[in-house]
């Protein structure tokens, strides 16, 4: 092999990685500009809904959760739905938030296990007591993130939130708030769901 | 056979997803011609709930419900989305199906009541206790109806859907019928909503 063929090779095999990475991260993830944005705008708007942030800058939920600081969230592939779910049944109570156009869907109770059905493409939840059940469709999930955002004093909004092929949440897991204050048990599942996730490929660079 | 919950929601998976190719023009009530399509279909194959038939007969699901017989489905505006709420408020159990983006979710419970917002366009479910509560918007909604459809063997399906305004049911309460039939007092309480549902203008012409 010359010297040309050396380089190119080298050149191929650092390429290759980049492109495949590249190839695989949604378009909505933010660019340095847009975190920029997004960090400026939730200085104002302590304790503001991703969306709200989202529709005051033009751009997708996926946008603004990518855009936030270390520490505030974590986006993971859509490849690692099955293990986020697993832990997010451990918790032992959640808000599930649904959005279907404009219609805002909120459901108290466990999150219900579930696997994957005969046809390996849809995830069937156990119908067992209150919550939510039926049937989901990670195909069309294009990211998940856990959010841990500031809201006034000490108190935080928690949870996770799974984003469409757009970027824009499809539906949510969320920790129960009980007079301002999170629940403290179903927060410490949180931080459990946390730290399994910080353990995945994350969905944007 | 009643339409149990697993029968419902596959059958919705399968069948239930978007109809973009139906015009939106008029995505709610069926014409004289569809009416008739609608109507050899379930005399071939009764029993189907409008979302296991829409997409074969190339119609939304609301234009298959408005040409469903008098007996069988009924439709009113938006502007009557208060009322018909306030009476599904008092069904003592429901099961609410809410199709988004390929995700079938179920929620077993009472349904809150609700009032609008004094705000914004929202109204407003009580986030009291079990079941499902949120925000829900009626200016979205294009149609609501009320459905009871005979199966082969006599059981029947009894919800009421909740339209876009494409025609395809955003979300839907339906009286449980899992593994037992519902109970007297649940058919009453349903009776009650399709008597108030009946008092109340319709969303089609009569045809």
């Amino acid at each position: 092999m010359n010297y040309c063929c050396f380089i190119a090779g080298l050149v191929g095999v650092c390429l290759v990685p980049l492109w495949a990475a590249s190839a695989n991260v949604p378009s909505f993830c933010a660019s340095p500009d847009q975190a920029t944005r997004v960090r400026q705008e939730y200085l104002g708007l302590l304790g503001q809904a991703p969306s709200v942030v989202a529709a005051g800058l033009g751009v997708t939920e996926g946008t603004v959760l990518s855009g936030l600081p270390d520490g505030q969230s974590l986006g993971v592939a859509p490849v690692e739905f099955e293990k986020v779910w697993a832990s997010l049944s451990e918790w032992d109570n959640a808000i599930t938030l649904i959005k279907r156009d404009g219609h805002e869907f909120e459901i108290v109770g466990p999150v219900h296990t579930g696997r994957y059905g005969r046809d390996k493409q849809r995830f069937d939840l156990n119908p067992v007591g209150w919550g939510a059940a039926g049937h989901i469709m990670p195909s069309n999930i294009g990211a998940i993130f856990a959010v841990s955002l500031p809201t006034r004093g000490d108190a935080k909004a928690q949870g996770v939130l799974f984003l469409n092929n757009a970027g824009e949440m499809s539906f949510a897991a969320m920790v129960p708030v009980v007079s301002g204050r999170s629940s403290q048990t179903v927060s410490k599942q949180f931080g459990d769901t946390w730290q399994a996730m910080r353990t995945m490929p994350r969905v944007c660079n | 056979m009643g339409f149990g919950r697993t029968s419902l929601v596959m059958t919705a998976i399968i069948l239930g997803t978007a109809t973009g190719a139906v015009a939106a023009e008029s995505a709610v009530c069926a014409s004289p011609e569809q009416a008739k399509k609608v109507q050899a279909a379930y005399q071939e194959t009764p029993g189907r709930l409008p979302f296991m038939v829409n997409k074969a007969l190339g119609m939304t699901e609301a234009q298959v419900a408005s040409a469903l017989p008098a007996d069988q489905a009924m439709g009113v505006p938006n502007t009557q989305f208060a009322q018909v709420w306030d009476s599904l408020s008092k069904w003592e159990n429901a099961v609410v199906l809410i199709l988004s983006g390929g995700h079938t979710i179920e929620v077993y419970g009472p349904i809150h009541k609700g009032e609008p917002s004094t705000r914004t366009k929202n109204f407003n479910l009580s986030p009291e206790g079990a079941g499902m509560s949120g925000h829900l918007r009626p200016d979205l909604v294009s149609a609501i109806y009320a459905v009871t459809i005979p199966g082969k063997d006599g059981a029947k399906t009894r919800g009421v859907m909740f339209m876009d305004a494409e025609g395809k049911s955003a979300f839907s309460a339906f009286l449980p019928s899992e593994g037992a039939p519902p109970t007297p007092a649940q058919i009453a309480q349903f009776d009650a909503t399709w008597a108030a549902m009946k008092a109340m203008p319709s969303v089609c012409a009569k045809m």
